[in-house]
């Protein structure tokens, strides 16, 4: 019976462990804008989160 | 590009993508690549893409409208007086160059005359307008045919 309740347990905790660490999350990976016109500057936010358990830094950002 | 760049457990911040389409044409793409020090995936690829329209030409259904007022500047003027390769580079080119309508290579491999008869009379449901002169076009069948020979034997 304990190791049942052990196992449950350890079964419980994986979520839990597998985060450790920061971990970055993002709603989306891509976005598409559709058609537009040469005139229009278009731009989009790409929303994330940090769904670890310590400080996610973010160390860069470059576009190409 | 980021709001934040420490963000605790829990917090949201945004990475911001912009593109400018000017002087672009056609399906585009931009990337960026999120570096941070989430250790199972440290780099992270966000794309955006867009189709850019070609704004002089939108919503143009007849083809033959390049030849009237205002198009013509590009279209006919610089043409004239010219035949086989300075006329396809100043009527021909500005369309007929990679990636849009067919290549002077591709055009190369159809017999004269169904080139011939596309530069004379249009190619239906495209831009190609009827460039000879009964079409309301600027070319007599001479210059259409000093095209056809250049199309045909381009060395």
């Amino acid at each position: 019976m304990k190791s049942i309740i052990f196992t449950a347990l350890f079964i419980l905790m994986q979520p839990l462990v597998s985060h450790a660490g920061s971990s970055i999350a993002f709603d989306e990976l891509s976005y598409n804008f559709g058609t537009v016109s040469q005139a229009e500057k278009a731009e989009h936010l790409f929303a994330f989160v940090n769904s670890g358990d310590s400080d996610l830094v973010i160390e860069k950002v470059s576009s190409s | 590009m980021a709001s934040s760049s420490r963000l605790k457990p829990g917090e949201t911040g945004k990475v911001s993508l912009s593109v400018d389409p000017a002087g672009k044409k056609g399906p585009i793409s931009k990337t960026a690549q999120v570096v941070s020090n989430d250790p199972v995936r440290p780099v992270i690829t966000l794309t955006v893409t867009m189709n850019v329209k070609d704004d002089l030409h939108m919503g143009q259904l007849n083809a033959g409208q390049i030849f009237k007022e205002g198009c013509g500047s590009c279209h006919v003027e610089q043409g004239r007086g010219k035949k086989g390769f300075d006329l396809f580079r100043a009527d021909c080119f500005m369309c007929h160059n990679a990636g849009r309508s067919s290549s002077i290579t591709q055009m190369s491999r159809k017999p004269e005359r169904e080139l011939f008869k596309a530069i004379r009379d249009g190619v239906e449901n495209s831009m190609m307008p009827g460039w000879a002169l009964e079409k309301g076009g600027p070319l007599n069948d001479s210059e259409i045919e000093s095209l056809v020979r250049i199309i045909r034997d381009p060395n």
